[in-house]
């Protein structure tokens, strides 16, 4: 009975952006799929960061990090993209720009951020997939600094999100 | 053997390595330039749910985050495409290009993650 779930306000209910009356599943949805990839990518630079000194434990297991961050990354990013409009009518328009801009501001960077670690990430894999780091050593270099900018980009989104979404959330 | 590694194992690692490195490069270039630059965009006006391509939109509420996402995914992939299908032109200096590209997505990445957040946080 969704007309009738507390969970959605009559604002909702009324709005005329895409999936308004989704907002804050989807959003839920959305933060989960961001823990799982800040999970997943955390504990592959763990494992990649050591590279860098000819430490080589759990190669294997590093590598299925990346693809559930791979997998994660995909998923968030597809969710993010679905409640945007959301944020942007009901959240953004109404009370971030004109009562916090700061707040504005910092979704702009945690937006981009994430436009910039998608490509990123997508070629974090295709490198995963082809290369050791036991053999290609000169591959480490680049392979360390995608795993350390994608992790420090998600744990900056997680923590923006979470911010702002404690300061207002979707309708 | 798995589908991808079969399809990857066509070249050799270093054809890949290469544009994998130009690819991060392209995209970082590319996401900076439409920043900068009046590029023509695809812009959502979520309110009227109604998209528009153009470098000067109409006015009211609108977003043009997804078409810089699409701009910059467009753009990298045929930069790296045609690379790739160029092969046997640097298939003998790879190593070269290889570092190259490297460097180029190092740099590139760093200074457009710094570049975002420096004009961000002082826009207002």
């Amino acid at each position: 009975m969704l007309s009738t779930s507390p969970a959605l306000s009559s604002a909702a209910l009324a709005s005329p952006v895409f999936l308004a009356a989704w907002g804050k599943p989807l959003l839920i949805l959305h933060a989960l799929m961001a823990i799982l990839l800040l999970g997943s990518m955390t504990h592959n630079v763990l494992l990649t960061v050591p590279y860098l000194w000819k430490h080589y434990k759990k190669v294997g297991l590093e590598k299925l990090y990346v693809k559930v961050a791979l997998v994660a990354y995909g998923l968030t990013f597809l969710l993010g993209a679905i409640v945007y409009p959301n944020y942007r009518y009901h959240v953004r328009d109404q009370y971030f720009d004109p009562q916090l801009p700061w707040a504005s501001q910092l979704f702009d960077i945690k937006e981009h951020w994430a436009g910039i670690g998608l490509g990123l990430m997508v070629v974090y894999f295709v490198l995963s997939l082809t290369m050791d780091p036991r053999i290609h050593r000169e591959r480490v270099l680049l392979y360390v600094f995608l795993s350390v900018a994608i992790t420090l980009i998600i744990w900056f989104n997680l923590i923006a999100g979470l911010w702002l979404t404690a300061l207002k959330g979707v309708v | 053997m798995s589908a991808f590694s079969r399809f990857f194992s066509r070249f050799p690692a270093c054809f890949w390595w290469t544009l994998a490195s130009l690819f991060v490069f392209a995209y970082s270039l590319s996401y900076f330039l439409t920043e900068i630059l009046p590029v023509p965009n695809l812009w959502y006006y979520p309110v009227l749910r109604h998209w528009e391509w153009g470098a000067n939109p109409s006015a009211g509420l609108k977003m043009g985050w997804y078409g810089k996402v699409l701009w910059s995914c467009g753009l990298s992939f045929f930069l790296t495409l045609v690379w790739g299908l160029l092969w046997p032109l640097w298939k003998k200096h790879a190593d070269f290009w290889n570092s190259l590209f490297d460097l180029g997505a190092m740099a590139s990445t760093v200074y457009v993650l710094f570049y975002i957040a420096r004009v961000l946080s002082t826009r207002y």
